[in-house]
């Protein structure tokens, strides 16, 4: 039955995502703008009151060798739905990948506290069920920002409860699963926070509107991340130099 | 003999058509490869005042990048309905913009190494030069950028970056016709809102 369960959201939910805008499509892609701004207002006050406050505590208390070790050790968690996600996207060489990180990380790193198969030149990735969708032609849909958890599209959205079926957590039973996955959840939070300080107080002091600031940025990396990093020259826009002036010589402006 | 020929005849089939392209990117790599790290030293360079330093890069980046072609880029779908004075203005103000945003990107590259990767061409004079930036400050770590470099009147320039899966030019696009759909078209409020944020904009109109 939870087996099942994804492969007949992907069925229900497929025709319906396929249909909605691609990717591509950006200024087109946010017709609930009104309702996302109101939940990016939201996010932005949580972030704000509670977790600001809480990154930099946890930046104060924990040396960064701790918060290495954190990372690491929720990443090494994650390792099968990336190896899932892999194999549903036939990159069996990824995959190996996948596999080989989470024996080494597991046994020599300590329980995935250290990230030993990076120092043997396995990189890490990262995969979701959302990327497999779009590498199985399904649009992104919409732009949607959720409540606590940011920006997203439909399909992305969806893509996540399918994520929570392919880790073994999802089935096993153990005294404390409800702390252990809370406290696994604001963990990720505030390690993922603690990172992105310096970037997003940058963000949020150059943008002209911080709302359409994170969309496109939400766009373009995730992008990235379903091409795998690779660039697609051919989808790249173009520039029109039609009007452009001649070079300038020796510096001088035109 | 026979086969020999006819292996090398495959060899020669196969690789020629691969050729030519890099070929014409040749030049986009030498441009990227000789100016990138022109702006790098200018960057890191210790013996250089805040003033004169922006002044340096500001020299070094007009001989680099097309602000123009940039700035009709960020206007998108406005830039068709875009009156002369109306770019201009905007385009002045645009090029404050532009230089403190490279300024500020690029600044956190030293005295790495700039080492070309590769190269794809997306039609001819339009091509991607893949970097990696090591060493320097960045210490063991690398970093991946890419640099679009397109032939402009005979002359290779960039014009748009990308750094960590972000495209700098494209980025400003979203944000710039963001704010003109939201003030009803008007181009002029994209122009006040960079002069907003400039320290030296200059813009009367």
């Amino acid at each position: 039955m939870y087996i099942r369960t994804p492969a007949l959201i992907l069925l229900l939910l497929g025709p319906v995502l396929s249909s909605c805008a691609s990717a591509q499509n950006r200024t087109s892609g946010d017709p609930l703008e009104p309702l996302n701004r109101a939940f990016f207002g939201l996010n932005t006050n949580i972030d704000k009151a509670i977790l600001i406050p809480a990154s930099k505590t946890y930046r104060a208390i924990a040396p960064k060798p701790a918060r290495n070790g954190v990372r690491n050790f929720l990443q090494n968690l994650r390792s099968p739905v990336i190896l899932a996600n892999d194999v549903l996207q036939g990159e069996w060489k990824r995959a190996g990948q996948t596999v080989s990180r989470f024996a080494i990380n597991t046994t020599v790193g300590v329980g995935g506290l250290f990230d030993v198969a990076k120092g043997a030149g396995i990189e890490k990735h990262k995969e979701d069920f959302g990327q497999t969708m779009a590498k199985a032609g399904i649009s992104s849909g919409p732009y949607l920002v959720l409540p606590l958890l940011g920006p997203s599209s439909l399909r992305d959205a969806f893509g996540r409860l399918p994520d929570h079926y392919l880790t073994p957590l999802a089935y096993t039973r153990f005294d404390g699963k409800n702390t252990f996955t809370t406290a696994r959840r604001v963990a990720s939070v505030t390690d993922k926070r603690a990172r992105s300080l310096k970037a997003v107080k940058k963000m949020r002091q150059n943008a002209f509107d911080e709302y359409i600031s994170v969309r496109d940025l939400y766009w373009q990396t995730r992008k990235n991340a379903i091409a795998n990093g690779q660039l697609e020259v051919e989808e790249l826009p173009e520039f029109d130099i039609s009007n452009a002036q001649p070079a300038p010589i020796n510096g001088t402006s035109p | 003999m026979t086969i020999k020929r006819k292996i090398l005849a495959a060899i020669l089939a196969l690789a020629l058509p691969l050729a030519s392209p890099v070929l014409a990117s040749e030049q986009a790599v030498t441009f990227v490869q000789n100016n990138v790290s022109k702006v790098l030293q200018v960057l890191s360079d210790p013996a250089l005042g805040d003033v004169q330093k922006g002044k340096l890069f500001s020299e070094v980046i007009t001989q680099v990048t097309d602000v123009d072609v940039i700035a009709r880029f960020v206007l998108g779908q406005y830039a068709a309905t875009a009156s002369t004075p109306e770019f201009e203005r905007f385009a002045r103000v645009f090029r404050g913009y532009a230089l403190g945003v490279y300024q500020s990107e690029l600044s956190r590259f030293g005295n790495e190494v700039l080492e070309v990767q590769s190269v794809q061409e997306r039609k001819p004079g339009d091509s991607v030069v893949l970097t990696r930036i090591s060493g320097g400050a960045l210490s063991k770590k690398s970093r991946d950028v890419k640099w679009r470099v397109i032939t402009i009147k005979g002359t290779p320039r960039v014009v748009d970056i990308e750094i960590s899966g972000v495209w700098l030019s494209q980025h400003q696009r979203a944000e710039i016709t963001g704010i003109i759909t939201k003030n009803g078209g008007q181009i002029s409020a994209a122009t006040k809102m960079l002069c907003s944020q400039s320290k030296t904009c200059t813009v009367t109109g």
